[in-house]
């Protein structure tokens, strides 16, 4: 049980998503939301062209996120097949 | 660029000076962007060969026909040239000189270059982790970083096998064609030695390498891959 809960806003999510999103992605893991297989980012597979990146699950091989290059020159990330990506 | 080394008759060594560069680790890669005058942006990734710190950096590029980047790295950029450069990248394909295990390295062609910044970062350190290389190659011909790899001695702890699937030197007494269990058993460090293994090749290779590794009994953690397509 939590002692206490903080009613705060998304400002307070800056440390620790930059916790996560600072980490080298290929030290990631990742679990497949179809099939449950959790494994290294190192280890997926992916297919990259000029507009982007799709990445499948080694397991089902379902859409795990998709990852798009804007004209502009933004990133979108998308999560597809996405339940979890977790560091350390 | 500083340098560019023809290697292979389809590979070159690029060297270029990047100012600010952080220094990388043994494995890391970076991503080279190719932007056509149309706008039109390529990226690719490429092993760096060597680890460190300072400000140059080592590129392996092989040419793949019809490739989009790896033709111009390999046919056209000259001396002088500037190229886009993104890195030092990845975590995970890393191996660290303060790991005690000892090593096994299992090359497929082109995927030596991450692999010989491993092995010149384990013989500059002069630590004591025993090290093994197994590098399948085309033909001796075909061989990035081969003149090096092969005035390596033995007696330091480290230790090269070639294996040939096409054609093999003269006198070469090993059999020549895929890569076979067999081969594979006799290079690799056995189980018993829980050796942290890395396998970096075209995606069939690293598949079939790393299947039998795990069909051996080498834990499944203990072997990290890098794929470079192919499939």
């Amino acid at each position: 049980m939590r002692a206490h809960v903080e009613h705060v806003d998304g400002n307070a999510l800056a440390g620790i998503l930059a916790e996560l999103m600072s980490t080298d992605a290929s030290t990631l893991h990742i679990t497949c939301r179809h099939c449950g297989r959790h494994g290294d980012m190192a280890e997926v597979a992916v297919e990259r062209d000029e507009a982007g990146s799709i990445v499948r699950c080694k397991g089902c091989e379902r859409t795990l996120l998709v990852i798009l290059r804007d004209a502009g020159g933004g990133i979108r990330l998308r999560f597809e097949g996405t339940a979890e990506i977790s560091a350390g | 660029m500083i340098d560019v080394l023809p290697e292979t008759a389809t590979a070159r060594i690029l060297r270029l000076s990047a100012a600010g560069w952080p220094g990388s680790l043994p494995g890391q890669h970076v991503d080279v962007r190719l932007t056509a005058e149309d706008g039109y942006q390529a990226v690719r990734s490429y092993s760096l060969g060597r680890a460190g710190t300072g400000d140059t950096i080592e590129l392996g590029v092989v040419e793949v026909p019809d490739g989009e980047v790896s033709p111009y790295l390999v046919q056209d950029i000259a001396s002088g040239d500037a190229l886009e450069v993104l890195g030092p990248l990845g975590g995970y394909f890393v191996w660290r000189v303060d790991d005690p295990s000892p090593v096994q390295l299992i090359a497929g062609g082109s995927g030596i270059v991450p692999l010989r910044a491993m092995l010149r970062a384990r013989l500059d350190a002069a630590t004591s982790q025993p090290f093994r290389l197994l590098v399948s190659v085309k033909s001796a011909e075909d061989a990035i970083y081969r003149d090096e790899l092969e005035t390596i001695e033995p007696d330091g702890g480290v230790e090269v096998t070639w294996a040939y699937t096409r054609a093999a030197p003269d006198g070469w007494p090993g059999r020549v064609g895929r890569l076979t269990a067999e081969t594979l058993d006799a290079a690799v460090l056995p189980v018993a030695d829980d050796p942290a293994i890395f396998v970096c090749g075209p995606t069939r290779f690293v598949e079939f390498v790393a299947d039998l590794l795990v069909a051996r009994g080498h834990a499944p953690g203990r072997i990290k891959t890098e794929r470079f397509g192919g499939a």
